[in-house]
C-alpha cells in the first residue's frame, strides 16, 4: 500500500467539500467540514475558511 | 406544557447541560450543531430576543464553517427561516413546522424528565454500596 500523503489531504477534502455544496448536501460539507478542519489542526494551518457563508 | 415559558425554560436547561458537559469532559467528544442551533433560536424565539447562527457557533464552539452548512440544511429542511444562504449574520426564526417539532421534542423531554423517580443512591454514601 502506498504511503498516504497529509499534505494532499485539505485539498482532497476542500474538493470534496465543493462537491458537496455543489449538489446541495449540506450535512456532507459540514461533516466534511468538520474533518478539514482537524487536519488543519493537525497539520499547523489555519483553520478551513471553505464557505458556505462565512 | 404550560405554553412557551416553560419549553423554553426546558429547552434553556437542556443547552445549559450540554454546556455543562463539555467543561466537565471535552467539546471534542461533542457535536450535534444542528440541535444546539434549533434550540438557541427556540429560546430566542421564546423571550423575542435576536439570535444568528455565528453567536451560536460561539457559544457552542462550532467551527464557522460547519455551522454555516448546518444553517443551510436546516433551511433546506424548512426547520429554520433566514435568507436560505448559510449567512451567519442572518437573523433567524424557526417556521411553524420546526417549531411544532421543537415544541414536541420538548414535550417527549418533560414527560421522560417526569417519570424519573428520584433514588436515595444517588446522593447518599449509603446507596452508592447498594450500587457496587
Amino acid at each position: 500500500m502506498n504511503q498516504a500523503d497529509p499534505s494532499m489531504f485539505a485539498s482532497q477534502l476542500e474538493s470534496m467539500i465543493a462537491f458537496a455544496d455543489a449538489h446541495e448536501e449540506f450535512v456532507l460539507g459540514a461533516w466534511l467540514s468538520q474533518a478539514l478542519n482537524r487536519i488543519n489542526a493537525i497539520n499547523g494551518t489555519s483553520q478551513g475558511c471553505t464557505s458556505a457563508t462565512e | 406544557m404550560k405554553g412557551n415559558e416553560e419549553a423554553a425554560q426546558l429547552a434553556s436547561a437542556i443547552l445549559a447541560f450540554r454546556r455543562y458537559r463539555t467543561r466537565a469532559l471535552s467539546s471534542t467528544i461533542f457535536g450535534e450543531p444542528a440541535w444546539e442551533l434549533l434550540l438557541e433560536v427556540f429560546v430566542a424565539d421564546a423571550v423575542g430576543a435576536p439570535m444568528t447562527a455565528r453567536i451560536v457557533a460561539d457559544r457552542s464552539e462550532t467551527p464557522p464553517n460547519v455551522m454555516s452548512r448546518w444553517l443551510r440544511h436546516l433551511s433546506a429542511e424548512g426547520l429554520v427561516i433566514g435568507d436560505g444562504d448559510g449567512n451567519l449574520d442572518d437573523e433567524l426564526t424557526l417556521s411553524g413546522s420546526g417549531m411544532a417539532a421543537i415544541e414536541d421534542v420538548l414535550l417527549q423531554a418533560r414527560s421522560l424528565k417526569d417519570g424519573i423517580v428520584p433514588t436515595p443512591s444517588l446522593n447518599s454514601e449509603s446507596g452508592r454500596s447498594d450500587i457496587r
